[in-house]
């Protein structure tokens, strides 16, 4: 992690500097991440799609602005976020079905199908604040003042998010232990 | 059944090594809690281990033809940019000074102009002096090139005129010879 910060950092610079090739090394480093950051708040490939392609042009067109090259993943996740609740509040979009999320290929190796299942599940049950902000802790691995920035709201907000979110999780993921628990995700 | 805050942090990594170690000291007295603690680790493990999908297309580069910037980015972008600005603000102190200083230039009536007949007219006379002007500069040239004509035909029959004298001169002479001599055979005999 702390190399490719490092490394990422340099690109930075470089990408700052007019070197394009820094910037496109940069995209190829983060577009997966980004992406699926995106298609788990729209839920629409199409969607997570176009709005990777408007995150990484927006950043390029701003990279000027970053005032600290190290801050340059929650910056980015910022712009997604931003990106993502746009769309969302757009009247297409508001009330629209979302789309049926198969199984990616990935799962059965690193999950249990089951667990991967029962996970995506309680995820789901999750509000978006929670799902979002254990997401971000959990699973992109960022510190709870780097989440506070991408979501523009107070640390300790976002840290009750995750705690209770990881409660929920954890009820819904043990049923069998405790069945009358089962009910209090919502 | 909440365990308590600091676990969360335990299980999330976010204590420090103090702080770790009083949580593994009340989850080895605690087995219920440590029972939790390890129900959430297994929550986070699962999240951390959810797999991610691959982009269905990649993203386009900036470097690809779409993000091309237009011929006034490139140029903004480039080493000479910092020369043209100098350029440009001395030209406007300069432009802006001569514009600020110039003098006021004074104002004349202007007298009604003439009419379109009295600029025909105009334009006739004009046209006609330089035709008469030009008719007296021949006649004049035309004057004293007959002139030189005749100065140089009188010297060359002046000059004719002299030799042919010289001519009869010496032929006056020889007729004369010829006569003295007859003579004096003549009168031998």
């Amino acid at each position: 992690m702390i190399f490719r910060e490092v490394e990422d950092r340099d690109l930075i610079l470089k990408a700052r500097r007019g070197n394009v090739d820094a910037y496109n090394l940069l995209v190829s480093r983060w577009e997966k991440r980004i992406f699926n950051y995106l298609l788990r708040l729209v839920r629409n490939r199409e969607d997570a799609m176009d709005l990777s392609q408007d995150v990484f042009l927006k950043a390029y067109q701003n990279l000027g602005k970053l005032d600290d090259p190290r801050r340059f993943a929650p910056w980015l996740f910022r712009i997604a976020h931003n990106e993502a609740y746009s769309l969302l509040r757009k009247p297409r979009h508001e009330g629209e079905p979302p789309e049926e999320r198969p199984a990616p290929p990935g799962y059965g190796q690193l999950l249990p199908m089951e667990t991967a299942m029962a996970l995506e599940n309680a995820l789901q049950r999750l509000s978006p604040e929670q799902r979002e902000a254990v997401m971000l802790k959990v699973h992109q691995g960022f510190k709870f003042e780097e989440i506070a920035e991408i979501l523009d709201c107070p640390a300790s907000t976002i840290k009750s998010r995750v705690y209770t979110a990881l409660e929920l999780l954890k009820e819904a993921m043990a049923p069998a232990r405790s069945p009358q628990t089962r009910g209090a995700v919502r | 059944m909440n365990p308590n805050p600091d676990v969360h942090a335990y299980v999330l990594g976010e204590l420090n090594e103090a702080g770790r170690k009083a949580v593994e000291q009340q989850l080895g007295a605690d087995p219920e809690a440590a029972a939790e603690a390890a129900r959430l680790e297994m929550v986070t493990r699962a999240l951390r281990s959810l797999p991610d999908e691959e982009p269905p297309r990649r993203i386009a580069f900036v470097s690809d033809k779409v993000f091309e910037p237009n011929w006034w980015q490139r140029f903004w972008n480039s080493a000479p940019k910092l020369g043209f600005t100098a350029a440009a603000m001395l030209s406007a102190a300069i432009l802006s000074h001569a514009m600020l200083t110039r003098p006021q230039p004074s104002v004349t009536p202007v007298a009604a102009g003439p009419s379109s007949a009295e600029i025909r007219a105009m334009v006739n006379a004009a046209v006609s002096e330089a035709k008469l002007q030009q008719r007296d500069e021949s006649a004049r040239l035309v004057a004293a090139a007959l002139r030189d004509a005749e100065r140089r035909f009188a010297k060359e029959r002046d000059a004719d005129r002299a030799a042919m004298e010289e001519t009869l001169v010496v032929l006056r002479k020889q007729v004369a010879r010829f006569y003295v001599a007859s003579n004096d055979l003549g009168g031998s005999r």
